[in-house]
């Protein structure tokens, strides 16, 4: 028993100790927890709005615990809402890791990305968890649901949104729109282009 | 002082468990090529530094076939900036590049990495990212990946580059990151023999 105390402390001590030595990181969702929804209708809404519109307010619970809106970064932040179709699935699932390594870009242009979905906020919590965490707002548009998306005309029949990016200036004027294609990625390129363009 | 040994033992393991644990953004579709056949000759796309298309022996910037690569052994990288085991192995990709030019190799071996359905713009933000010091192409439409296996992220190709029998062939693959630069290069070097 004098023997085993000591080896059983030092390997507890050892197992408590390493995990706190290592940086936090990024990490990818094991594929087993990713729920394959296979080939979508690429669209399946009627967009509501077009560039040059102003864009409509929300109110919207955060997985920080806060409400955001939109009128808060009025004359401060031009703001990009990333909506992703849900979380747990695949394209999304590897399109906001990708966000993360260009906070650098967002904070030149002065912008505030908020990632948003139809998912209440414990699975958004539990799925950004998984995925190491994200430096920027996760937003939930599920209750009263989809009343964003569905504003924005992005809300799909089956009660998911769009895989979509809106920028929106510092006056809450729309100034760049990309309503993808559910089942790819969007490429980040343009996106930084309208970005930037706004800054200048 | 058995009881001890085989604590420490049984802590290794769990160590050792957690740190081999395969590290990549795998994908369910993923058919790699085999070790023994043959590599497609890829057109490679995107924008490389007029130093990066001396440094692979390439006629001119674009269009640029895998073939053209002057070299003995060539080492794709399938990445995208999108994996955060990518993201992770990129300094390790710069000292696996740092390695051959140390063993005197850079003239017969050659790093090259292909972003998977990443554009021209995602793979320069992966590069103005980690500095990355060997050249990446860019595979928008997931041309590449699909000639290559729809492979997950990061996965390594050892490719033998045989001009006179027009063949490349691939020699040693790997799914997700280096153990370690070392031994991986080691061991690439050796399958090619």
């Amino acid at each position: 028993m004098i023997r085993i105390l000591p080896a059983s402390l030092f390997i507890v001590a050892l197992l408590l100790f390493l995990p706190a030595r290592l940086p936090a990181q990024e990490a990818s969702i094991p594929a087993e927890r990713i729920y394959d929804v296979g080939q979508l209708k690429p669209l399946d809404s009627t967009l509501k709005v077009t560039v040059g519109d102003p864009a409509p307010d929300f109110s919207l619970p955060t997985i920080s615990g806060e409400k955001i809106t939109l009128a808060q970064f009025r004359g401060s932040k031009n703001v990009v809402l990333s909506f992703i179709p849900a979380a747990w699935t695949p394209v999304c699932s590897g399109q906001w890791p990708g966000y993360n390594i260009v906070q650098d870009i967002f904070e030149q242009t002065d912008t505030h990305l908020i990632g948003v979905s139809a998912d209440n906020v414990p699975t958004l919590h539990a799925w950004v968890q998984e995925m190491g965490g994200v430096w920027f707002s996760v937003a939930s548009d599920f209750y009263p649901h989809g009343q964003l998306a569905e504003a924005l005309g992005i809300l799909r029949s089956s009660g998911e949104t769009e895989r979509a990016l809106f920028l929106i200036d510092k006056q809450g004027i729309i100034r760049y729109i990309d309503v993808h294609d559910i089942n790819s990625r969007p490429d980040l390129g343009p996106l930084v282009k309208a970005m930037q363009e706004l800054k200048e | 002082m058995r009881i001890t040994l085989i604590s420490i033992v049984f802590f290794l393991f769990v160590l050792c468990t957690n740190s081999t644990a395969m590290q990549a953004s795998d994908n369910a579709a993923s058919h790699p090529l085999p070790v023994g056949s043959l590599m497609p000759d890829l057109l490679l796309r995107g924008e490389l530094s007029p130093e990066h298309v001396k440094h692979l022996g390439l006629k001119g910037p674009a269009p640029r076939r895998l073939s053209e690569i002057k070299a003995d052994t060539v080492i794709l990288v399938a990445f995208s900036m999108y994996c955060p085991h990518c993201q992770r192995e990129a300094p390790a990709l710069n000292e696996l590049h740092a390695l051959i030019e140390s063993r005197g190799l850079a003239d017969n071996v050659k790093l090259i990495g292909v972003g998977i359905g990443n554009s021209d713009f995602e793979v320069q933000v992966f590069r103005d990212k980690y500095a990355t010091t060997f050249p990446l192409f860019s595979d928008p439409d997931f041309t590449v990946n699909k000639e290559i296996g729809e492979v997950g992220t990061p996965f390594f190709y050892v490719l033998a580059m045989n001009p006179e029998k027009k063949e490349i062939r691939v020699v040693k693959t790997l799914l997700g990151r280096m153990e370690s630069t070392e031994t991986f290069f080691d061991q690439a070097m050796k399958a090619g023999e």
